[in-house]
């Protein structure tokens, strides 16, 4: 019995029995959910359970297979983790918005047919947008906005594109996609959520403005739940394999240059994506459990970068490196914390990167992309001289700032959190085998440790930071924002609406203008033809003045011209009709 | 219970009477006697929907014992009982809320406003059971004057926009009333099941044809289906805040039913889609519709405005349906007329409250009223949800309907412009969300004082906190919870009563 | 010159792996298989990746941090009132009429 019901469900109802808790315990309370869904999880029998009638269709609201149940475990723990790293939060809206976020990731990932997908796709979309508004500036106000549009923008690709293949093909399920126009619309909406570029901007825009904790379930859940539905729909589809090449490269070289850390860390997770991407698109076997463990992994570490970034804005209020410097001695240990997760998102040896990340690129190889894997090469490059080096140096080193910074302290819980998530990369790092038993088509053909590739790991950090350090100057954060994608939305907006709306408007309302002038002019020239007339001819006579004019009986007479003229020409066009 | 589809109307009709008569005396009792007949004319509907969904046959009923073709006939099928139901739901909901709202926008006119909603009602909801094209005019003509009169009581352009509403409608009447002229003059009776019986034979005769495309331009034009909209904006703009809440959801609405009972009942099958294309012309008309309501909507700065704008797009999603003309998509938009009903019911409701609480009407003045006004805000949302079309929201139903019966007609235009137009509604109601929930105190930048010198936010600071009565606010949970049960139950309403309706459009 | 332990210890670990890169006997099937092939990317592919970076797109892309504020303020709502205004027919038909004749 406890193995059929959707640990999404628990979320949900989470999120509506939160509020009832006393506000003291709401945070505790909080942690009750996700680890019931994790309990839940530990008993769900693979195979597809919960049919649901609707209209003539029916829905299938649980799906458990390897792909499903690992995203399932990594989304609950995840939340269970930022949950204790939320402890100290006094926001029932966030807690609420929070729960009903990763209930319906949840329930997306167990989601067999295309409707409950949808359905749990859009609450997604709101629950993170209101993550996002709860930070209160006036530009997260904005950007949650933004980030709302964009996600209502690839939701309605992903309706449009669901009904047209449901149309062509008669079936609901959500499986594997062929090609054809409409799977190419769902790969639309896939793909806003998976950051593919063009698409991604609204993950810089979005994340760096969330609330410090807010961020922590948005960078674990929108885009890894994107990454598992391209792994069932579309692997092996060879355009994926390209872009996720262009993710990667581009996501990096924004992350070199941006000032706001956790804007570096943003156009990371596009890099990081992209990995998984084009891992995906590449589609055997092997890639797709690289895809997996990478994207597991990912949430791990990348969720402690953003826990360990989110305690230096919480503690200084501050987020931009050159602003910042100089924190070593007041926030040390949160500092080795971060570079323990940087190590392992570059794929450090003995850490949760060494025992994923390779495999995507080991699958490259395997399948003969020879150029991709001399690209995810300089991208693992990048990726250390990004978040690895030039995040931490700039900001708990580097310098003085120009205004003094007072470290406030951290809370208790926020450490306890990124502990346990240290603890987990380092776990997962020297003994992958609970990660492999889990993945799709079961443990992977790769051995990560070998000399070899303990030797390239280490060649590479090594000398990457070897170079950082000779050339730090030429990388100092400038105070400067980067333009992207998002400049065309952005800057267009108003011009959209000087085109688009006021034309529209003026034009109506011309028309309008004209008739009641026109009727107005004939009404008074009814009321005293003679005069009129006479004026026409030359001959001067009494002024062409109405007598006893009342504003009454000009509307009146206007109105009976008006609706005179309507009659005549309907009369006219039925007559065309009739004869 | 033969005579419960005569009960419904006369009730109302008796309701709207007694209550003008002794409202002149005593407003609590003319109020009390139109709410209770609206009342009882909705329990009345409930229960002729339960046996009619029950039984599966519809309650006939013939006036005064003339046997139609020449008598009159009330003919409850399951089509009528879905309208009969919304629209004395709805006038029971808004004679509610009515009282504290009318007394507040315009005090001294309350005596005629509640005998004409129970007018309006009436005449709605005789329009929906009527099975007589002739008796179909009269109900519209009823409804019509209680309308006027609920308008005139508005703002000060209220009289004026009453006046050119009238023009107009008298016109689309006119129309009407031409069409069942021609209608009569060839089949030689009004009775609608009749005339569905005579009309097959008459398939090709040229006033056949005429007497149709008058019938539905005229009930076109009272629908508000681009670009024969043009009356609604400043309708729904200057009149009172409740009778906007009455009129915009089921006035409308009914019309669109019309065309929809032509098109199924009355008219042989297909002969809106093959013979003259009726239907394919609705549909493109409304595909513009859709668009443009949504479009125009984004500019407006006056709530009413904006969402009288909004209703020329939604209005068009009916028509859509009926565009369309294959079940599913025929379902959606039947469906839409009640789920739009709820949402923009709502949306007015919660218009007249904040107009009661704080005299705002333009959006740029309501910024921060989150905090004011919360519960009612939260309506707001859960009406802003059910607009845009987000599960499991009513809107979000009516919506995929729509776009299956669009996917399966191979009308991918249309499909587009629904998806489209989703997303505009999107922009102009989340922006207002947004500017509502704003935190005005610690914003650094407030809202600039509004351009009329009337109240500003910071000044409604020092005003009583606290929020509507409870007359007022009970319409507004009550619909705000239909909104989303609607949604999640609206497969049972589908099946129970609209594919049913739809019936002939499968058979022949 | 004098050099902190941190500063010692890289350069041990620096000098290891190439050692460790230099003793791998492996079958050249692949670019990478080169022995200092992963050494030289990172001292390579930092140089280029820097460089293009700061050197090519930052200078194409960087803007100020208030660049968007001034085209994001609400357009329509700062006071101007777009094309359509209530009725002017309506105040129009009052206002004409009641000035002239």
């Amino acid at each position: 019995m406890l193995g059929l019901i959707p640990p999404g469900l628990i979320l949900i109802v989470g999120a509506i029995l939160i509020p009832l808790v006393p506000a003291r315990a709401r945070s505790w309370a909080f942690l009750v959910f996700p680890a019931l869904a994790v309990a839940v999880l530990a008993n769900l029998q693979p195979g597809e359970h919960l049919g649901w009638g609707f209209a003539t269709y029916e829905l299938q609201l649980l799906r458990v297979d390897a792909l499903s149940l690992v995203f399932g475990w990594v989304f609950a723990l995840a939340t269970l983790v930022a949950g204790i790293y939320a402890l100290h939060l006094r926001d029932t809206g966030q807690q609420v918005a929070a729960l009903l976020y990763a209930g319906s990731t949840l329930g997306a990932t167990f989601a067999g047919d295309l409707f409950t997908l949808i359905f749990f796709w859009e609450i997604m979309a709101f629950a993170s947008a209101y993550l996002i508004w709860a930070r209160g500036t006036k530009e997260a106000y904005g950007s949650a906005m933004r980030y709302l549009f964009v996600h209502l923008f690839g939701g309605s690709l992903l309706l449009g594109g669901a009904l047209w293949h449901i149309a062509d093909t008669g079936s609901i399920a959500f499986d594997a996609f062929e090609g054809g126009f409409a799977s190419w619309l769902i790969l639309g909406g896939f793909a806003v959520n998976a950051a593919v570029v063009p698409l991604h901007a609204w993950i810089a825009d979005a994340y760096p403005r969330a609330t410090v904790t807010g961020t922590i379930f948005m960078s674990a859940l929108t885009t890894k739940l994107a990454v598992y539905t391209l792994a069932r729909g579309f692997a092996g589809w060879d355009i994926l394999i390209w872009a996720g090449c262009l993710m990667a490269v581009y996501g990096v070289i924004y992350a070199i240059l941006c000032n706001d850390i956790r804007r570096v860390l943003s156009y990371h997770i596009v890099s990081q994506l992209g990995f998984m991407v084009a891992a995906i698109g590449i589609g055997s076997t092997l890639a797709i459990q690289g895809a997996v463990a990478l994207a597991i992994t990912n949430i791990l570490y990348k969720g402690l970068l953003f826990m360990a970034a989110g305690a230096v804005i919480y503690s200084t209020g501050e987020s931009r490196m050159s602003q910042l410097g100089g924190l070593y001695r007041q926030l040390p240990a949160v500092f080795w914390i971060y570079v323990v997760a940087g190590l392992a998102i570059a794929s450090a040896p003995f850490l949760a990167g060494f025992i994923s990340k390779p495999i995507t690129i080991y699958a490259a190889e395997y399948a003969g992309l020879l150029g991709v894997v001399l690209l995810l090469h300089l991208v693992s490059v990048g990726t250390f001289l990004s978040v690895g080096l030039k995040v931490p140096y700039f900001t708990w080193f580097g310098g003085e700032p120009k205004k003094p910074i007072q470290a406030a302290p951290v809370p208790t819980n926020m450490y306890v959190a990124m502990w346990v998530a240290v603890g987990l990369n380092v776990l997962l790092g020297v003994w992958p085998d609970p990660l492999y038993n889990m993945l799709p088509g079961g443990v992977p053909d790769y051995e990560p440790y070998t000399v070899a590739s303990l030797t390239k790991g280490f060649q590479l950090l090594l000398f990457t930071a070897l170079v950082f350090f000779a050339i730090t100057n030429y990388l100092k954060p400038k105070q400067k924002i980067q333009l992207d994608t998002d400049w065309f939305y952005r800057t267009s907006a108003q011009l959209a609406w000087r085109t688009a709306v006021v034309p529209v408007e003026r034009f109506f309302k011309w028309c309008e203008d004209f008739t009641w002038d026109a009727t107005r002019k004939i009404a008074r020239k009814g009321f005293d033809p003679v005069a009129w007339t006479r004026s026409i001819l030359g001959r001067p006579g009494p002024e062409v003045g109405i007598p006893g004019e009342t504003a009454s009986t000009t509307l009146r007479v206007s109105m009976t011209v008006m609706m005179v003229f309507l009659l005549a020409t309907i009369a006219a066009v039925m007559l065309i009709i009739v004869i | 219970m033969s005579q419960l589809p005569a009960l419904i109307p006369t009730s109302l009709i008796l309701a709207g009477l007694l209550s003008l008569l002794v409202g002149l005396r005593s407003l609590r009792a003319g109020h009390l006697i139109a709410l209770t007949g609206t009342a009882a004319a909705f329990l009345l509907s409930v229960v002729g929907l339960v046996e009619v969904t029950s039984s599966g046959q519809p309650i006939r009923y013939a006036v005064g014992g003339w046997i139609p073709p020449i008598g009159i006939e009330f003919v409850l099928d399951h089509l009528a009982a879905y309208m009969t139901t919304l629209v004395t739901g709805i006038g029971t909901l808004v004679l509610i809320y009515a009282p504290r709202s009318i007394r507040h926008e315009s005090p001294g006119k309350s005596a005629l406003t509640y005998p004409s909603m129970a007018l309006l009602v009436a005449g709605l909801a005789g329009m929906s059971i009527t099975g007589d094209l002739f008796n179909l005019y009269v109900f519209l003509e009823i409804a019509a004057l209680a309308a006027y009169a609920l308008l005139a009581t508005g703002d000060r352009a209220g009289p004026f926009a009453t006046l050119r509403y009238l023009l107009i409608g008298a016109v689309g009447g006119g129309f009407y009333l031409l069409g069942v002229g021609f209608i009569y003059f060839s089949v030689g009776s009004v009775n609608m099941a009749d005339v569905a019986a005579r009309l097959p034979e008459l398939v090709e005769s040229r006033s056949v044809i005429t007497g149709a495309v008058l019938m539905v331009l005229g009930l076109a034009l009272k629908m508000g289906l681009f670009p024969l909209h043009f009356w609604m904006p400043d309708v729904y703009t200057n009149a009172p805040s409740s009778s906007a809440g009455l009129i915009a959801p089921i006035m409308t609405k009914v019309s669109a039913y019309a065309i929809v009972r032509l098109m199924l009942d009355v008219f042989p099958p297909a002969y809106f889609t093959e013979a003259i294309p009726i239907a394919a012309t609705i549909g493109w008309v409304s595909a513009a519709g859709i668009l443009f309501g949504s479009i125009i909507a984004i500019g407006q700065q006056d709530y009413r405005r904006m969402l009288a704008y909004s209703s020329v797009g939604q209005i068009a999603y009916v028509g859509l349906g009926i565009g369309l003309a294959n079940p599913i998509g025929l379902i959606g938009g039947l469906l839409h007329i009640v789920n739009h009903a709820l949402m923009k019911g709502l949306l007015f409701l919660i218009g007249g409250a904040i107009r009661w609480r704080t005299g705002l009407v333009r959006i740029p003045d309501m910024v921060g009223l989150g905090r004011k006004m919360p519960w009612t805000m939260y309506a707001f949302v859960i009406a802003v949800l059910a607009m845009v079309g987000i599960p499991p929201t009513a809107g979000f139903f009516s919506k995929v309907y729509l776009m299956i019966g669009a996917v399966q007609a191979d009308a991918w235009v249309w499909f587009a412009v629904i998806i489209l137009s989703s997303l505009l509604s999107a922009i102009y109601f989340f922006r207002m969300v947004e500017f509502v929930f704003r935190d005005v105190e610690n914003e650094s930048d407030a809202a600039d004082d509004s351009a009329t010198g009337g109240v500003t936010a910071r000044e409604l600071e020092g005003a009583v906190a606290g929020e509507v009565p409870p007359s007022m606010f009970i319409p507004i949970a009550i619909l705000s919870a239909a909104v989303i049960l609607v949604g999640v139950f609206n497969f049972l309403i589908v099946r129970a009563l609209l594919e049913p309706a739809v019936a002939p459009l499968l058979g022949g | 010159m004098r050099l902190n332990i941190w500063q010692l210890l890289f350069g041990f670990a620096l000098l290891g792996s190439l050692v460790l890169g230099l003793m791998q006997r492996k079958e050249w099937v692949y670019l990478w298989d080169f022995p200092l092939f992963f050494a030289l990317t990172g001292l390579l592919g930092c140089l280029f990746l820097s460089w293009v970076a700061k050197g090519l797109v930052s200078p194409l892309l960087d803007r100020p941090e208030d660049f968007y504020d001034a085209s994001e303020k609400d357009p329509d709502w700062s006071g101007e009132s777009p094309a359509v205004a209530p009725p002017s027919s309506t105040s129009r038909g009052r206002t004409r009429v009641g000035k002239e004749g």
